[in-house]
């Protein structure tokens, strides 16, 4: 339901003023991050290793580049990731199916081990047709060309979705662009229009969007992201919470590793803004 | 319990029996405008014997026969004095004269010394003229904004709706309106409150020792009553401010029998946006409005009636792209009726509700979502004045609810949106209670209650049952339960035991003891740190507990110079269990299996409050202070079912001190200043001990909810009053009102946050929020004639 965000800019009209402050915040230690996924399609998929920090340094992540992965389709050895030029990424090329299920083991060199819960890959639908017409807003809205795009819901409840967006080539990154839905709204129906885009496009972008089918666990992990980075600053912030998602450390259960690693199936659709 | 039992039998006999008495009973009434007057005292001078008018304005007094001088005591009123031959029943109703407001201050009554004397504590009660003389916000008169002043009351912060009493959350609050529950009491999200100043005549908060007759709330008890209407001639007030303008009109319909009032409020924010050039802009609304009306009518002697409802709105809405409204309404039928002079009694049929609706009114897009509560509620409660110093109170209730969270329907065009909607639930909460307050000597004075509550959750609902082993979740659902119309899905039930005393050490001081025990059955499903007006209410069923609360607390009461000055020095202790917390990431919109989002944890409050308060003409106010804590635990069988590692940690709304002083001053009859400074310890937030980057989002790593603070919060409001020269002898009266909230314009902190910076995103930030971060001044006008 993208009118939610209407809910959101109450919120911001009640937000009073915001000054950017120093503050001494206590120094965590480094976690390990997993950043990654399997997918359909071929090519290759990456996956990234790193640490947190702590929140007031301000600078890289460090990476963690001597790690060994190995994915496992439903239970079974697949692949294993090899590691990228850039430190800290890691590659393969092995494709995923609709209705397996994943997961990876990481051991690093100090001979801590890690490892995922397991992912089902999803059945996902195509994107329809994707457009950018230049769209009159009653203000406040500014008035442009906005990304549109025309899929469909298969029946049966339960599935939930993410979408990726990007702009001349170049992902775009931030909490503001995370967009997560289930279908509890819109199951078996054919979503026409869809506004994906929340800032004017300018003529001559070229907009790519990419959706993906995530497991409801994906899709629980990231409404926790959007909660604990984009819905925040006004009277109606939800309690800050810790961000756990389906890494484990083998040897100590209780131990918090960070990060996510998903299972999609994954569309891809662009348009041209004329 | 067993030991309340008997001490009820115990008070019960000790009744003293013999001497041949009579009962002098009557009401007690504003001269001026024909109003009751509640909490009045009616004292035989000489004998020590006294009673105070109840919430109707009702006294009974039975004597032994002879000569007595009556007198009667009301704040800000004079003493009226009556001379009675008592030698059988006697009907006196009396009408009080307000005193008038001269320079020199008037000899403060007797009827002050109800702060010792009373059996009452954790108790304030607040006329409307009290509330007026504080310097408010936008100069709107705000019934909760005021009550924030008072020790034991605080916020999570600035245009947060509704208030926290004694480490309680906000929603184990009872807010009566003329008895009916208001189940949202805020106005534009949290800023004001719904309670229109001139359509309100008092005001009473009982955050401990709550009397029997009160149930289904742990924290306490707002007990809101409005204007009955002038019995003797016709009036009206109004006034035209920055936020919004105001008019109530009152008089009889037939002279000293029945009355009306009717009030009105309307924001006016949205009519500006009518002047902007954008003609998009102009079809922007956003306003809240207020509508009271009361019809008030005295049969006889023995018989009377009134019909309150209240009807009140916030309405936004963005061109045809988006509209949101909320509002609640109430419906209160009350007859009072004597049976005798002595059998008092009160019955009430009302019928409260709260909803809200938003969506997009036009396109495929087109959608409507409604939910709300709806409330219908019987009860009738007796009082029968036993003798001089005893009373007893009993009566029963019951009430039900239909609760509906959320249905979204798709408009004509939509191809998009399915139906959907979280079945209603249904629930009925029958209670009964009987309470005596009873003088023991001349020293001691006992009030002890006991209250008896039921919830029955009722179908039509299909419930689904989950598997014991693993934790709550839309996957571990094994089974569903069907139960048709009326069907009994989940019973619960419990006694309340209430209990206060008083111990009088002399004229002037007294120690007061209390003990309660309250349960509630039905929640406010909230994660925000203030509520937003789309939380819904849910009753308690197979997968939610009733909440229950135990709270002690003792203090010592004292009154200076002629009970100019009152202290009053309370410490308390109360544990509340079975509360609701959330799930990380908790979706509590519009979820069928909602249940799964939720946790249970117990609450722990305890604390200080020290109040003095000086009562005159000139000058009044009152000084505040709170030393208080309030935290919570969650510690479920599995990690998700368990917030902060299972370790306690404060509430939003914990602020250890909390200080504030409200001053009012009489310059001359014409000008009036006052002024409020509050001092709170900054509320507690979490801080992040780290943050990684996933997907281009950098998120930050939570450990310790709530284990740091922000700055300390720390106000200055003034304002001042000029009431017109031309004021004397006319009946078109004047007045104008200006000053300012926030005068010095501290950035007080609603709360830190922490984002990635916008310039540069891989760049994060910490950010102060100030909600009301400058000086906001105001000017209003009012009038009355």
């Amino acid at each position: 339901m993208k009118n939610l965000v209407y809910i959101a800019l109450f919120g911001l009209l009640l937000s009073g003023c915001q000054d950017v402050v120093y503050l001494d915040l206590p120094n965590g230690k480094p976690l390990l991050v997993v950043d990654g996924e399997i997918s359909d399609q071929a090519g290759k998929k990456f996956l990234k290793l790193s640490y947190s920090i702590p929140y007031d340094k301000q600078g890289e992540f460090p990476v963690e580049a001597n790690a060994v992965v190995r994915l496992f389709e439903d239970s079974v050895e697949v692949a294993f990731y090899t590691a990228d030029s850039i430190p800290g990424l890691y590659s393969t090329t092995f494709t995923g199916t609709t209705g397996r299920s994943y997961f990876i083991t990481i051991e690093t060199l100090d001979g801590e081990s890690f490892y995922s819960l397991p992912e089902m890959l999803n059945r996902v639908p195509e994107i329809d047709s994707i457009y950018a017409p230049y769209i009159d807003f009653p203000a406040p809205f500014e008035d442009g060309n906005y990304a549109l795009f025309d899929t469909w819901e298969p029946a049966g409840l339960g599935d939930c979705y993410r979408w990726r967006q990007y702009i001349n080539g170049q992902y775009l990154g931030g909490p503001f662009y995370l967009v997560v839905r289930d279908d509890r709204l819109v199951d078996g129906n054919n979503l026409v229009g869809f506004q994906i885009s929340f800032d004017p496009l300018l003529v001559g972008d070229s907009f790519y969007l990419e959706q993906m089918s995530i497991t409801r666990s994906a899709y629980e992990y990231w409404t926790l992201v959007v909660t604990q980075t984009a819905q925040v600053g006004s009277n109606f912030d939800p309690p800050p919470a810790p961000v756990i998602g389906n890494i484990r450390n083998s040897n100590n259960e209780d131990d918090l590793v960070l990060g996510y690693f998903s299972a999609v199936g994954l569309r891809g659709a662009g348009v041209r803004v004329n | 319990m067993k030991r309340i039992l008997f001490l009820l039998l115990f008070i019960q006999v000790g009744f003293i029996y013999g001497q041949k008495k009579a009962t002098l009973s009557g009401y007690l009434k504003d001269a001026k405008s024909g109003e009751t007057l509640i909490g009045a005292n009616v004292v035989a001078e000489g004998t020590g014997l006294g009673v105070s008018t109840n919430a109707y304005g009702f006294y009974s007094l039975a004597l032994p026969s002879g000569q007595y001088t009556i007198k009667f005591y009301y704040l800000g009123f004079e003493t009226e004095v009556r001379n009675v031959e008592l030698t059988t029943d006697l009907t006196l109703n009396v009408e009080m004269k307000e005193s008038s407001v001269e320079l020199q201050e008037v000899v403060v009554t007797e009827d002050l010394d109800k702060n010792v004397k009373s059996v009452e504590m954790s108790t304030t009660q607040l006329t409307i003229l009290e509330v007026k003389a504080i310097p408010q916000l936008l100069g709107e008169v705000d019934v909760i904004r005021s009550i924030l002043l008072l020790p034991g009351v605080t916020t999570v912060g600035e245009g947060a709706s509704g208030f926290n009493v004694r480490g309680g959350n906000i929603d184990q609050n009872l807010i009566l309106l003329d008895e009916a529950p208001v189940y949202n009491s805020s106005h534009l999200f949290g800023f004001f409150s719904i309670f229109n100043g001139d359509a309100v005549r008092d005001l009473k908060l009982y955050k401990g020792g709550i009397p029997a007759e009160y149930g289904g709330r742990l924290s306490s008890v707002l007990d809101v009553r409005q204007k009955e209407g002038n019995t003797k001639a016709f009036h009206g007030a109004g006034g035209i401010g920055v936020l919004s303008s105001r008019l109530m009109l009152e008089g009889p319909i037939v002279k000293d029998k029945c009355s009306f009032m009717v009030a009105g409020r309307r924001s006016y924010a949205d009519l500006f946006l009518k002047l902007a050039s954008d003609p998009d802009l102009r079809q922007n609304q956003a306003y809240f409005y207020d509508l009271n009306a009361k019809v008030n009518y005295q049969i006889d002697d023995k018989n009377s009636v009134f019909l309150s409802s209240y009807f009140g709105r916030d309405i936004f809405s963005f061109s045809d792209l988006f509209r949101f409204s909320w509002g609640n309404k109430t419906l209160t039928l009350r007859w009072n009726h004597l049976f005798s002079d002595k059998l008092f009694s009160n019955f009430t049929l009302l019928v409260s509700d709260y909803d809200y609706s938003l969506g997009v009114p036009t396109g495929d897009q087109a959608f409507d979502w409604i939910s709300g509560i709806t409330n219908v509620y019987a009860k009738a409660d007796f009082s029968y004045y036993l003798d001089p110093k005893s009373t007893v109170r009993f009566g029963g209730s019951m009430l039900y609810y239909g609760f509906d969270p959320g249905k979204a329907t798709p408009g004509p065009e939509t191809t998009v949106f399915i139906e959907f909607a979280v079945p209603n639930k249904y629930a009925v909460e029958p209670g009964v209670f009987a309470r005596i307050d009873r003088k023991i000597g001349t020293r001691f004075t006992l009030q002890a209650g006991l209250r008896y509550s039921h919830f029955l959750r009722l179908g039509e609902e299909t419930i689904y049952i989950y598997d014991e082993n693993k934790p709550k979740s839309p996957e571990t659902i094994v089974d569903s339960v069907h139960y048709g119309n009326g069907e009994i899905i989940s019973s619960f039930y419990g006694l309340e035991p209430r209990f206060s005393a008083n111990y009088l050490i002399d004229d002037e001081s007294s120690v007061k003891l209390s003990y309660n025990r309250t349960r509630q059955y039905i929640h406010l499903v909230s994660n925000t740190t203030s509520a937003t007006p789309i939380d819904v209410w849910t009753p308690s069923g197979p997968h939610v507990k009733p909440a229950y609360a135990d709270q002690i607390a003792g203090g010592y009461f004292r009154n200076f110079r002629n009970n100019r000055y009152e202290l009053s020095g309370e410490i308390y202790y109360k544990k509340m269990y079975d509360l609701l917390d959330y799930k990380n990431g908790a979706e509590l919109i519009l979820n069928p299996t909602v249940e799964t989002e939720m946790l249970s944890g117990d609450g722990t409050a305890y604390g200080l409050e020290l109040m003095l308060k000086r009562n005159g003409k000139i000058w009044s106010g009152w000084i505040s202070y709170t030393l208080s804590r309030s935290e919570m635990l969650v510690k479920g069988q599995y990690p998700e079912e368990t917030i902060n590692n299972g370790n306690p940690y404060p509430n939003n709304w914990d602020k250890t001190h909390d200080f504030s002083a409200t001053g009012n001053y009489n310059i001359t009859k014409y000008w009036q200043v006052s002024a409020i400074f509050v001092y709170q310890t900054g509320r507690p937030v979490t801080y992040p001990d780290g943050k990684f980057e996933q997907n281009g989002i950098i998120i930050p790593v939570y450990n310790n909810r709530n284990s740091s603070r922000i700055p300390h919060y720390h106000r200055l409001d003034f304002s001042v009053t000029y009431d017109f020269k031309k004021n004397e002898n006319k009946n078109y009266k004047q007045s104008i009102v200006f000053g300012a909230y926030n005068l010095y314009g501290r950035r007080n902190a609603f709360s830190i946050f922490f984002r990635q910076s916008e310039e540069n995103p891989l760049q994060t930030e910490m950010v102060r929020l100030s909600i009301l971060g400058s000086i906001v001044p105001f000017v209003t006008y009012n009038f009355q004639f």
